[in-house]
């Protein structure tokens, strides 16, 4: 399938093109080896998250052929690894261009995790009991593949009207962590058991869109329908039960997302009008239907099918006006909603499932000034109303955004630019007994708060190879009527950078970054009354500051050993850093127990890590035709965490799998490259 | 009461501000057409600028076959009449229109729109945050470079230029893959504008992350209303020192939503680590998804699908 895909596909596109090529034409090209030798002491799995680095032989490719109407181009990248990635393209210029396009994309969490369940991979795990010790779990990798096929079509022959065509087939397989509580209850409140959950899916999608852009008018139509399926309806395996936990004759089940369809059809469209203005309009109905049996936990078979049925409709207005030099005037309106048609199923236990659903209308007003002296203001202001279903807590939200943006153009070396914004959102909240402690919780995402942003930033250029940036980022939230739940969330950010290039002699570069986050929030544990005014051993009130501090800074530099690029040294040094906080406090000093107290609960590694990396090449270029390269790489990955330190695959009668246990490694990479250009 | 506050503020601000503005009006009408020269043809100027001319003709720009340069006045086309410039013996953007930081963005821009107005990428370039906040074409595209789209840089690097809080972002340990060039920023944003917030390729956030997400699409019988509305209720899209891209830690994250009696109101200190005197399974490892792993939404029917923990 995969194979037949890349060399039939392409094929298809480039046969018809080739023979219109005539031989006016020229054809350049590209081709690379390279070589690469790895030691990784630690997580590879974290090493390579995203990345295929293994001791091998990797090789690229580009070529084109070019004439004054016809052109066809290919790429090819890391040829056989699991970031190998493919393209063709190639089309008549101003008239047609086709494209076949082929890509991987890993996504690796954790190799060499473990579980006493046989089936691996598959949707039904299973195993014997007694629960065997560590040492005789299965090994497996939890890391995801994801497969992307896709071809196009664009046709602009008939100008001004054009048409599009995008076809993509998505794959992607694996396995990721899942946890599931042990028992046959639905707070059984005792016991998890984590295990590889088998991910099967495949996107089908089509993209069309035809239109017509000729100045005054632009008008287009498009169609998106995308079909997701899964290959599996629910993860089944072994259900643990009893004291010691062991295997049931009863298998457990999961369920997993449901296969579903989805369209939208959308129509763009803009004039322009008198007074150098523009009218632009977004109209597009969306929804997504899933038909899938419900899986019924309580006997673990299949129930009957729940229908799943969401529509969405968009609508974005926006009138554009700039009149005269000194200001552009622009004001827009967007409604968004979603409807759930879904069915509304009663379970045996008698729960029933909500229908969510929101709309939301914007209106929005931005006027640029142009002011004298070379300042540019900019004022804006943004009503935003949302009205949600079934979500009885927090049903309504009403934002006014106000925003006001100076900047200065004075000088052509230096632009300095600073910008407040501020967010004033006021809810309902509902009607809840004192006895209910929805009455207390206002959840952050649409709770009221007043949110104050300020951004201030400066490019200074004072001579043509010297430059340097700085930004400054504050945003302040303070959620004013919360009395449980997130309360504030405040940040600094910092973002420097310097560039600097000496003649034909070298280029400098350095950054550093900095933002410090704090969170605070208030919570209540409690057996009986929820009133947060009132506090005992046993129904009390706790507060939480969370502080989330990252660092980045580094620097790099090319060096010309030799004129005109021939010899040039590259260096780059990075070191990225996170260090988090959970400060906690019992508001009620007595229903701390045993030794603990306020000032011995804290968590001082919470998401710590530290990534260091340094890279040395050096790149020789005897000629234009060719290049060599050769360079060494370390990277180091240190991460440090309460949840995960001291890490047990056996906790009481919880059983993990090591999903993402120990992500700390040391690499280094030495690698070579040969380049030939023709 | 608030409304009434803006209101008045809002008023005499804009009658200021139009007070300013009509007398820079008065000042630029005044200001005479550009006068219309003979031009050099290109042949001229690749004596000086053989690179530039090499890359031209190497661009689509140099085909007759496209609406563009080549049909038109070649390097005049975009640089202005080069007489006045030839006649004072050259120099860098000596009577010449150089696409440079000394002259306004708008008119460099202009330049390009001259045969791109009716480029449909650029359908909505005014109504780009780009345009709005003076970025020209050429900040990011030049003709004479021969990267694709005749970007300045790889498209990672072009766009951390000016925008260093994402590039920081980026770099933390949980994160999309930009760094590792496996998607781009134009994966997901257009640099030329959209209706989205954000520059967003999508009318919704969620839209936009369906396209890659989609078994997250449901719809599920059992839906978390916030997923449902925002999946940047608790991720954020570039990078976060937090896994799965999350904003903050589970139990937090989650407990600043949910408090009730029994775990959702528990504090999970130190104490309930691995480590600590009384380990937990709503604290180690992977916390609440140790039994809440559905949190996207659930088809399993009962409390158990409610709870997302089947």
């Amino acid at each position: 399938m995969k194979i037949s895909m890349i060399i039939g596909i392409p094929s298809l596109i480039i046969l018809p093109v080739f023979p219109l090529f005539a031989a006016d034409g020229t054809f350049e090209g590209e081709i690379s080896v390279s070589g690469l030798l790895s030691d990784v002491d630690g997580n590879k799995a974290k090493f390579n998250e995203y990345r295929h680095f293994t001791d091998g032989v990797y090789s690229g490719s580009w070529v084109k052929y070019d004439s004054e109407k016809y052109f066809i181009k290919g790429l090819a990248s890391d040829v056989g690894y699991d970031t190998q990635k493919y393209e063709v393209e190639g089309g008549k210029y101003g008239s047609f261009k086709a494209y076949f396009d082929f890509y991987e994309i890993p996504h690796n969490l954790t190799f060499g995790a473990n579980a006493f369940y046989s089936g691996v991979g598959t949707n039904n795990l299973t195993f014997t009991s007694p629960i065997p010790p560590v040492s005789s779990w299965k090994n497996f990798d939890y890391a995801t593949m994801r497969r992307t096929y896709e071809g196009g079509f664009s046709f602009d022959q008939l100008k001004p009207f054009f048409f599009e065509l995008s076809i993509p087939h998505e794959e992607k397989t694996g396995s990721i962590p899942m946890g599931v509580a042990a028992g046959t209850t639905v707070s059984p409140g005792s016991s998890i058991v984590e295990l590889p959950q088998s991910v099967n899916y495949t996107t089908n999608s089509v993209n069309l869109t035809s239109g017509y852009v000729k100045n005054p008018f632009f008008a287009a139509v498009s169609f998106m329908y995308s079909e997701f399926k899964n290959s599996d309806s629910a993860q089944y395996f072994d259900r643990l039960t009893g004291s010691p936990l062991g295997r049931t004759s009863t298998p457990d089940a999961y369920s997993l997302p449901p296969g579903n369809d989805a369209y939208k059809l959308a129509f763009k469209g803009s004039a322009k009008l008198p007074y150098n203005s523009q009218f632009s309009m977004n109209v597009a109905k969306g929804g997504a239907k899933s038909d899938d049996n419900i899986l019924l936990a309580t006997t673990n078979t299949f129930g009957p099918i729940f229908h799943g049925d969401v529509d969405t409709n968009n609508y974005d207005f926006v009138l554009i006006t700039n009149p005269v030099r000194f200001l552009k005037a622009k004001i827009d309106y967007k409604y968004n909603d979603r409807k759930n048609n879904s069915d509304v199923i009663t379970s045996s236990d008698g729960v029933t499932n909500d229908l969510f659903g929101y709309r939301k209308n914007k209106i929005g007003v931005d006027l640029d000034w142009r002011l004298p002296a070379k300042f540019n203001l900019d004022t804006a202001y943004s009503n935003v109303n949302t009205v949600r279903e079934f979500r009885d807590d927090l049903p309504k939200n009403n934002d006014n955004i106000f925003s006001t943006e100076l900047k200065w153009r004075g000088l052509s070396f230096l632009t300095p630019k600073i910008r407040y914004e501020r967010l004033q959102r006021t809810a309902d909240h509902g009607d809840f007994a004192a006895s209910d402690v929805e009455a207390y919780v206002w959840r952050y995402d649409a709770a009221p708060k007043d949110q104050n942003t300020i951004k201030a930033s400066v490019d200074i250029n004072p001579i043509a190879n010297l430059n340097f940036t700085a930004g400054y980022k504050y945003v302040d939230v303070d959620y004013s009527e919360t009395i449980l739940g997130l309360k504030s969330t405040q940040s600094n950010q910092v973002n420097l950078d310097a560039g600097y290039t000496i003649g034909k002699i070298a280029k400098l570069n350095a950054y550093f970054d900095v933002e410090l986050k704090k969170d605070y929030q208030v919570q209540r544990s409690f057996v009986g009354t929820p009133d947060p005014s009132s506090q005992n051993s046993t129904n009390f009130n706790w507060d939480l500051t969370l502080k989330d501090n990252s660092y980045s800074w580094g620097g790099g530099t090319e060096i010309y050993l030799l004129p005109d690029d021939r010899l040039t040294l590259l260096l780059q040094y990075d070191n990225i850093n996170s260090d988090g906080n959970a400060d906690f406090a019992y508001l009620f000093t007595p229903a701390l127990t045993g030794r603990l107290n306020n000032d011995n609960i804290d968590i001082a590694n919470w998401d710590d890590y530290r990534l260091v990396f340094y890279s040395a090449k050096i790149r020789y270029k005897p000629a234009k035709q060719y290049t060599f390269i050769a360079g060494y790489a370390y990277e180091q990955y240190r991460y440090n965490d309460a949840q995960l330190d001291n890490y047990l695959q056996i906790q009481g009668s919880n059983y993990l799998s090591g999903a993402y246990a120990n992500p700390n490694y040391d690499a280094h990479v030495v690698f070579v490259e040969a380049i030939y250009k023709f | 009461m608030k409304r009434t506050h803006l209101f008045l503020f809002s008023c005499p601000l804009c009658l200021i501000l139009l007070f300013f503005s009509l007398s820079i009006a008065k000042d630029s009408s005044t200001k005479a057409p550009e006068e219309k020269r003979e031009l050099i043809g290109a042949a001229t100027c690749k004596d000086c600028h053989e690179k530039q001319y090499a890359s031209y003709a190497k661009s689509v720009h140099s085909k007759k076959s496209v609406k563009g340069p080549a049909l038109l006045d070649a390097c005049e086309t975009c640089h202005g009449s080069g007489t006045l410039h030839v006649e004072k013996g050259g120099g860098r953007g000596v009577n010449i229109f150089a696409f440079n930081k000394n002259v306004d963005p708008k008119a460099r821009s202009a330049k390009c729109l001259v045969c791109h107005e009716e480029t449909r990428q650029l359908t909505n370039w005014k109504m780009s945050k780009h345009n709005d906040e003076d970025v020209a074409c050429d900040s990011c595209h030049s003709p004479h470079n021969q990267r694709e789209k005749f970007l300045k840089e790889d498209q990672a690097a072009l766009c951390f230029e000016c925008h260093k809080d994402i590039r920081s972002e980026s770099g933390r340990q949980s994160h999309h893959p930009i760094k590792e060039g496996l998607i781009k920023c134009s994966s997901c944003h257009d640099p030329h504008g959209t209706f989205g917030d954000k520059q967003i390729k999508a009318d919704t956030v969620n839209e936009l992350c369906y396209k890659c997400h989609a078994e997250k699409r449901g719809p599920f019988m059992f839906e978390h209303p916030p997923v449902e509305e925002n999946c940047l209720n608790c991720h954020t899209p570039h990078g976060s020192n937090h896994s799965k891209l999350l904003i903050s830690r589970a139990p937090q994250l989650c407990q600043s939503c949910h408090d009730a009696t029994r775990h959702p109101g528990t504090p999970y200190t130190s104490a309930t680590t691995f480590s600590g005197s009384a380990p937990s399974n709503k604290m180690y490892a992977r916390s609440c998804m140790n039994c809440h792993s559905n949190v996207h939404g659930s088809n399993a029917s009962s409390a158990f699908g409610q709870a997302f923990t089947r």
